[in-house]
């Protein structure tokens, strides 16, 4: 018997997709109808659902899906190990005494915002390459100073992750694959270098940081040969009540930890050690960009791949926000405006006083903590706003947009899911739904540091930009 | 790692609970796993689960969200049953149980007027295809099956009712060709088997050597069905079943109650896919031949 | 005879899984048998028995689980066994805590095994892409949207034909299958009249006909309106033809459109020769010539398309009620017209209504304008002001762009009643009413104070204003037909008892005994 003949003998069961009364009506005659709850696809725009139905050609939707299989893989095999402290100068590809790395995708001076120039011109006086803030600034607009984003270096920046010659980074090997990454170190309080901070206590502690801390860190990494296994102190940290980029607690507790033998061990004065333990107490954001490294060695290893979709790279600059898709090797960024970072404000403050999303912390988000991990720190519900159950339910939503689940990071609430992991730019163009990222929320005038904290997202025009370029590239 | 507590314990399982003891996950169903505990099986039973030999009653509601595999490893404890990762069952909580089957006094008239009534609910409603009096059967499977399992009940029923002690061997060659018989994970023979060992255990009945029979009977069960059915089929053998079966064997004895007897009985058709109607079929069956038994006997003794 | 077997070691099902999937395997196409159960020697036994036993069978221990199957064809060996295998993954329903949310075709066509239809309704730039998923998965699409490309509506149609499933859209508002009316279409008894329809409201005039008749409707196939055109080629028509040719319930079939292109007309009466059942063909204003000699039944009008249909089901036609069109009625209201009253203007909802009124008019009057004459010298200049004899189908895209359709919300019409009816030039106004689902739960209530306003005006303006009014329903209808027929004849409307009658009866009104 035919399809239609089938139809004819059996009893009707229909998916109805539009008006609600055609699925009323249908069970009012005793026959079962499911009523969708849909919304078009893409956003509606027609455009994007063409490059989409583009893409989905058989041919060209097994390449992809065989790319990202590899690339989802290499994010969850990677195993990032720190393996030292060293500074700028001696281990950062490409940096020379002139070169300053920022936070997000490339900018110029001019177009800098508020706290990214504080910290510029903070980190150009730390140099000794201008005597004071004000020469700092022609130095800065001068073209003697070489601008490059962090990520174009191997390196990741927090907040306005301004990078330069002297100041002490973390080395991260990816012992699976190979590559190095950096990032440099926490400056601990509020008034800050990365929140555009720039006054004489700044400079001093930044000193501080390349006299005394670094060099301390760097002499205690020497006496672990084999290593800090980075992966395995972030699961645990998850387990903790952690997610790795707004809440440390637990995170630095492990990484001091698995540090102190050797720094108590290096031979450096007691003095000078209290000053280290002391610091590193004075704060739990000390292991945050430590996480922050560790997502860039593993997302390194995946770009590249050629005909992938997976996102490697969301990272802002204060006025953009940039992503790089593994299947568009190099240096190509995919850009719109950064946006508001939405969430309750410390005392005293109001959101007319935020500066727009920055850092380039949103690469916990990209590897799948952070944000996607919010259901394993309902603790943090406090700081970013929103409740509980919304935290929850925010690392099951971005499995829609996701790959797969990393079976090597947990969230045990969740039954023990795994972060969702390998965001598709298809996906998020078909559903329309963004990454979500829980972040900090600077003053927008340089100086004076973390107002609030709260959510974001990154701006759907990227991934369109995203979306037509691997279009056209993958055939 | 979901925490639970557990319900209710079999005596047999508490025993095991000594010292660290390791086990395995032998098989995983949406209601019970079982688990092998140097090659006895052992179930862990969620709360829609009655209790039974060698069963662990625990308090969720299914093993859905689990998600536990075959062969994962485990540990008892004193207090604790745990599959490392995924399920830790606290213990302290729960209260023994042990099967009590009473012992039947097979004078009751109403026991064979409970029996016709139990029976007839079967052949007309029960789940077992092979038993129901219109036999709408599909394939050819399942019409040789019904053949051969109706022909070798027929034979071993009537192998008893030759009844004496010489006739054992063949009593326990037709049990011998039921023991694997039949397609769900417990076959129909099996069951049949388990519930014809139950009903003679209700009654010290000397009409045939229960102790041999029995004992032959779970040595070939052993090697020639699966440890799940095998294990059914050894408890029955010590006169121990589950909560619902040793129920409806007590409403039997009760008195004229018919609709008590439908609805243990339908309690018990529940069980399985047509387990449960099969065992029932044995128990009734079982019931019956001490009956017509004790009849004997009565004549006998008149004369 | 081919047997096959294979062992899935140390693997354990409860019962009611194994006895489901036991059931499952055996309704696998080409599987003769099958049989899954433990690796028991009795089991083995009984398999032998029946002449099954093969090697794997053999070695299989009790902890494994044999599946052997028997089929005729050998080829097919290895898709049986995938799609064991994937009865064995695929998960069994559980009842629902909350409700689920579906989100996609393919979301819910995977999770709702039994589901076979999907009716898409959503803006016609995302309609071709939903109804392709649909069919990608084995639905059957009814596709209500309009504003899809042809060249759209050419590859759901080809895609559809190739693999057997019914697409019956764009722009298709009325189906019944099995009885259960979809979208725009009224509560029937089920029959022996299979229908085809390239119109909507022509579908459902003549089920209501039909029903009226005292017979019924086996399935009405909808097929979109473009489907009978040059470059579609009629592929939903034929396709429905064929499927009314198999389906035993079906006795007779009709088939409605407007007129097809040629070249699909000729392909269309070639399958009706081919029928082996008769075929009534109601294409409206179609070649009757061409019908006959093909060997069906030509209806030029909708009423005797209906009568045709059930003579042919078994009705004896004396013993029919044809409402025969009311010769003194047309009379009485031709003497209250006066002489400056000349105009029809008919007000519809129903497409098919309104072009069966028209092609009734243009019979004996040659000044029919609308806005959906095929002829541009008779096409309105502005869909908004009527030009002597004007037929206006509210439902056509001029109207309907960016609102909703008028049989959902009236006021447009109205809007146009009111002005009509001032008119002084106007001698009958034609209404149609549809009932049934999807449409407004009172068509005629919320006509009605327009209707009272214009009759009070043109009393006190000293004209008798004639308006005619149907009401297409079944009294199985959700709004009760014959309180809306009441409403309007107490209200002074005159009721025509027919989609067919309506055009008559307007236009004999105006004609007054001489032909302009």
């Amino acid at each position: 018997m035919n399809k239609i003949g089938e139809l004819f003998n059996s009893e009707i069961n229909v998916i109805n997709v539009g008006i609600d009364f055609i699925s009323e009506d249908i069970k009012k005659q005793g026959a079962v109808a499911t009523q969708l709850e849909w919304a078009p696809p893409a956003r509606g725009n027609v455009e994007l659902l063409a490059l989409l139905d583009s893409l989905n050609s058989e041919e060209k939707q097994a390449k992809i899906e065989a790319a990202n299989k590899e690339a989802v893989e290499r994010i969850v095999k990677s195993q990032p190990v720190l393996i030292g402290y060293d500074q700028a100068i001696n281990c950062v590809p490409g940096m020379t005494k002139t070169t300053i790395l920022h936070a997000g995708p490339p900018i110029t001076w001019e177009k800098m915002s508020g706290p990214m120039k504080g910290a510029v011109t903070g980190a150009i006086v730390f140099e000794g390459l201008a005597a004071d803030l004000v020469e700092a600034e022609e130095v800065a607009a001068s073209g003697k100073i070489t601008f490059s984003p962090c990520h174009e270096h191997q390196c990741v920046g927090s907040m306005a992750g301004v990078t330069s010659a002297s100041m002490f980074m973390h080395i991260v090997e990816n012992k699976t694959y190979g590559n190095l990454a950096f990032t440099n170190l926490s400056e601990q309080l509020s008034k800050i270098l990365r929140f555009g901070a720039n006054d004489q206590s700044v400079i001093d502690r930044l000193v501080w940081m390349r006299d005394v801390f670094g060099p301390v860190l760097r002499d205690a990494m020497k006496l672990c040969p084999e290593g800090i296994d980075l992966r395995l102190l972030l699961s645990s940290a998850l387990h903790m009540g952690d997610e790795c980029h707004n809440r440390n607690v637990a995170g630095t507790t492990l990484l001091i930890q698995a540090l102190t033998p050797y720094i108590v061990k290096t031979d450096y004065s007691l003095k000078e050690k209290i000053e280290v333990f002391d610091f590193v107490a004075s704060s739990d954001y000390f292991s945050g960009p430590t996480w922050m490294v560790l997502c860039k060695c593993a997302l390194d290893a995946a770009h590249g791949i050629e005909n992938s979709t997976i996102v490697t790279t969301m990272a802002r600059n204060g006025v953009e926000f940039g992503i790089r898709v593994s299947g568009m090797k190099g240096n190509t960024w995919f850009t719109g405006p950064s946006q508001k970072v939405i969430g309750p404000m410390f005392a005293g403050y109001k959101p007319e006083d935020s500066g727009l999303d920055i850092g380039d912390s949103a690469i916990t988000e990209t590897y799948g903590i952070g944000g996607f991990a919010m259901a394993t720190a309902p603790a943090i519900v406090p700081l970013v706003g929103g409740t509980v159950e919304e935290a929850m339910g925010y690392s099951k939503e971005m499995l829609e947009i996701t790959t797969i689940e990393n079976p090597n990071v947990t969230i045990p609430v969740l039954d023990f899911m795994g972060v969702p992991t390998g965001i598709d730019v298809r996906k998020v163009i078909a559903t329309g739904k963004l990454p979500i990222i829980n972040t900090a929320i600077a003053h927008k005038d340089p100086g004076v540091g973390m107002i609030g904290a709260g959510i974001t997202n990154p701006p759907f025009e990227a991934f369109e930009k995203a979306i037509k370029a691997l279009e056209e590239a993958i055939h | 790692m979901k925490q639970v507590n557990a319900l209710s314990i079999d005596k047999q399982f508490k025993e095991k609970m000594r010292s660290k003891t390791v086990f395995t996950v032998h098989s995983v169903f949406e209601r019970t796993i079982n688990i092998l505990i140097e090659n006895d099986l052992f179930t862990l039973a969620c709360d829609q689960i009655d209790s039974a030999p060698a069963t662990l009653v625990i308090d969720i509601p299914d093993f859905n969200e689990c998600q536990i595999k075959a062969n994962t490893q485990g540990f008892l404890s004193l207090t604790t049953v745990e599959i490392t990762g995924y399920l830790a069952i606290n213990l302290t909580t729960a209260s023994i149980w042990e099967c009590q089957l009473i012992d039947f006094s097979l004078h009751h008239h109403h026991l064979g007027k409970n029996i016709s009534l139990a029976m007839q609910e079967i052949t007309s409603k029960g789940n077992a295809k092979w038993l129901r009096k219109e036999n709408s059967t599909l394939t050819a499977f399942d019409k040789e099956m019904t053949r051969m399992l109706t022909e070798r009940t027929t034979n071993l029923i009537e192998s008893f009712q030759k009844n004496t002690n010489d006739t054992i061997e063949e009593t326990i060659q037709c049990a011998k060709k039921l023991i694997g018989l039949g397609q769900g994970l417990t076959p129909s023979g099996d069951d049949f088997l388990v519930g014809l060992l139950l009903a003679f255990s209700t009654s010290n009945t000397t009409f045939f050597n229960q102790e041999k029979w029995r004992e032959q009977i779970v040595k070939e069960a052993k090697s020639h069905t699966n440890i799940i059915s095998y294990s059914a089929i050894k408890y029955a053998a010590s006169g121990q079943t589950r909560e619902t079966i040793a129920l409806f064997i007590e409403t039997l004895d009760a008195k004229e109650n018919d609709e008590q007897v439908k609805l243990a009985l339908a309690n018990v058709m529940k069980i399985g896919s047509s387990s449960g109607t099969e065992m029932a079929w044995g128990i009734l069956n079982g019931l019956t031949l001490l009956l017509k038994q004790e009849e004997q006997n009565d004549n006998t003794s008149k004369n | 005879m081919t047997i096959q077997a294979k062992i899935k070691k140390n693997t354990y099902f409860d019962s009611v899984s194994l006895m489901s999937l036991s059931t499952r395997a055996n309704l696998i196409e080409d599987v003769k048998q099958a049989m899954i159960g433990m690796g028991t020697d009795m089991n083995k036994e009984v398999i032998r028995n029946v002449g099954m036993g093969s090697k794997e069978i053999e070695a299989a221990g009790t902890g494994d689980l044999m599946i052997t199957i028997e089929t005729d064809n050998p080829d097919a060996v290895d898709t049986i066994f995938e799609e064991i295998d994937l009865l064995f993954t695929t998960k069994v329903k559980k009842p629902q805590k909350g409700a689920t949310v579906y989100k996609s075709i393919n979301q819910a066509s995977q999770e709702i095994e039994e589901s076979n239809v999907a009716i898409i309704s959503v803006n016609g730039s995302f309609a071709a892409r939903e109804a392709q998923e649909a069919l990608d998965k084995d639905l059957h699409v009814m596709l209500f949207s309009d504003n899809v490309s042809i060249e759209e509506e050419l590859a759901l149609k080809k895609s559809a034909h190739e693999k057997g499933l019914l697409m019956m859209g764009p722009d298709c508002g009325t189906a019944i299958i099995n009885n259960i009316g979809l979208c725009f279409a009224n509560k029937v008894r089920k029959g022996t009249i299979g229908i085809v329809a390239a119109s909507g409201t022509g579908a459902q005039e003549l089920s209501v006909r039909i029903h009226e008749f005292g017979y019924g409707i086996s399935q009405l196939i909808g097929t979109g309106g473009r489907d009978l055109s040059e470059a579609i080629g009629g592929i939903m028509m034929l396709d429905g033809l064929a499927a009314l040719e198999e389906d035993e319930e079906t006795k007779v079939i009709m088939l409605i459109s407007k007129p097809p292109a040629k070249s699909v007309e000729i392909k269309v009466l070639e399958a009706v020769k081919n029928s082996k059942k008769p075929v009534v063909v109601y294409f409206l204003g179609g070649d009757e010539e061409a019908v006959t000699k093909a060997g069906g039944h030509y209806a030029k009008r909708s009423k005797e398309a209906a009568i045709k249909a059930v003579i042919l089901a078994g009705a004896k036609e004396e013993e029919l009620d044809t409402h025969p069109l009311n010769i003194p009625l047309v009379e009485e209201v031709r003497a209250k017209l006066s002489d400056e009253q000349k105009y029809i203007r008919g007000l519809f909802c129903g497409g098919t209504l309104c072009d069966e009124a028209m092609y009734a008019a243009m019979e004996k009057l040659d000044n029919v304008y609308s806005n959906i004459q095929t002829n541009p010298e008779f096409k309105l200049v502005d869909n908004n002001k009527s030009q002597e004899h004007t037929f206006i189908d509210f439902g056509s895209d001029e109207f309907t762009s960016g609102k909703p359709h008028p049989m959902i919300d009236p006021s447009t019409r109205i809007d146009r009643f009111l002005k009509e009816a001032a008119d002084p030039e106007v001698a009958v106004i034609a209404m149609d009413f549809v009932l049934g689902y999807g449409s407004h739960e009172d068509p005629v209530g919320v006509m009605l104070p327009a209707i009272k306003e214009a009759k009070e005006q043109a009393e006190k303006d000293g004209r008798h204003l004639e308006i005619l009014g149907y009401v297409l329903g079944t009294e199985l209808d959700v709004q009760d037909i014959k309180e809306q027929t009441q409403k309007l004849m107490d209200a002074g409307v005159t009721i025509s008892s027919s989609s067919q009658n309506t055009g008559l009866l307007a236009r004999e009104f105006v004609l007054k005994g001489d032909s302009k």
